[in-house]
């Protein structure tokens, strides 16, 4: 396989890894997707990236740590922030 | 019938429906997480481990799509068990780090563990690098979810974009620090 291919599937990969992870987060995975999702994963070039990806997570947990407290403009309507979901 | 005499609360119910969806899907929660992990034992386990999870609530999960929300809980016990063993992973080597360095001789090696902390320090160096390069929206909705705990639903409200646009944010801002940080 050609440098150009092997980085276009990476790129792929890791966009669709970034995707299942927003969907899975947001508690909106469907039956089908999650079949999806399975099947995604059984290819083991797509497990080691959404690995790659769950490893990124962590360590962002501890950039937050290094930066606190991040930089936003605090608004009156400003939501609470929720728990860590269940 | 008394049962019916006192309707259960809208929590009550909830909860029973979410008990449901756990029993009706099961077996694709053991799929998923079997496919995550390469391993059925471990998703046998995992899977129990959310069955413990949602009986332990008090009732007050507001619960739309069950499974749904059964394969996020899964996800996040699936990474909280990661974050334990990289905690213990990182006290093990500060003990051993601690110990070389009370009855090593006057050479000073370089050890693995210092190897590993300057490599750890650096990978966050170009996660730090990665997110302040992000575009302004994109960073923005990143840092509302992932450093200030909003919900996608929350950033979307504070942003004033709809909730499909910060989900695209957010996936845009991962898929920006995966490149960055490839091995």
């Amino acid at each position: 396989m050609t440098e150009t291919a092997l980085d276009l599937r990476t790129e792929r990969a890791e966009a669709a890894a970034a995707d299942w992870l927003v969907r899975v987060q947001a508690g909106g995975l469907t039956v089908a997707q999650g079949l999806a999702f399975a099947r995604w994963l059984g290819e083991p070039a797509h497990r080691a990236v959404f690995d790659r990806l769950e490893v990124l997570w962590l360590d962002l947990d501890e950039v937050a740590v290094l930066r606190r407290p991040s930089v936003v403009p605090l608004s009156p309507a400003r939501p609470q922030p929720r728990r860590t979901p269940a | 019938m008394i049962w019916k005499a006192e309707p259960m609360g809208e929590a009550a119910r909830d909860l029973n429906g979410l008990v449901a969806s756990y029993v009706e899907h099961r077996p694709m929660l053991v799929r998923l997480f079997s496919a995550r992990t390469g391993s059925a034992a471990a998703a046998e386990d995992l899977v129990q481990d959310i069955y413990v999870r949602i009986a332990d609530l008090d009732g007050d999960a507001p619960v739309v799509n069950g499974i749904g929300y059964l394969y996020r809980v899964g996800w996040n016990l699936m990474l909280d068990a990661r974050r334990g063993a990289r905690r213990s992973a990182a006290r093990e080597s500060h003990w051993t780090e601690t110990v070389t360095a009370r009855v090593g001789t006057e050479t000073v090696m370089e050890e693995p563990s210092a190897e590993a902390a300057i490599d750890a320090k650096r990978r966050l160096e170009q996660i730090v690098q990665a997110l302040e390069e992000l575009p302004p929206q994109v960073q923005r909705a990143f840092r509302l979810h992932k450093f200030d705990g909003l919900s996608h639903a929350q950033v979307a409200a504070v942003m004033g974009v709809s909730r499909s646009s910060v989900e695209k944010h957010i996936s845009r801002a991962l898929r920006r620090l995966l490149r960055a940080t490839r091995p």
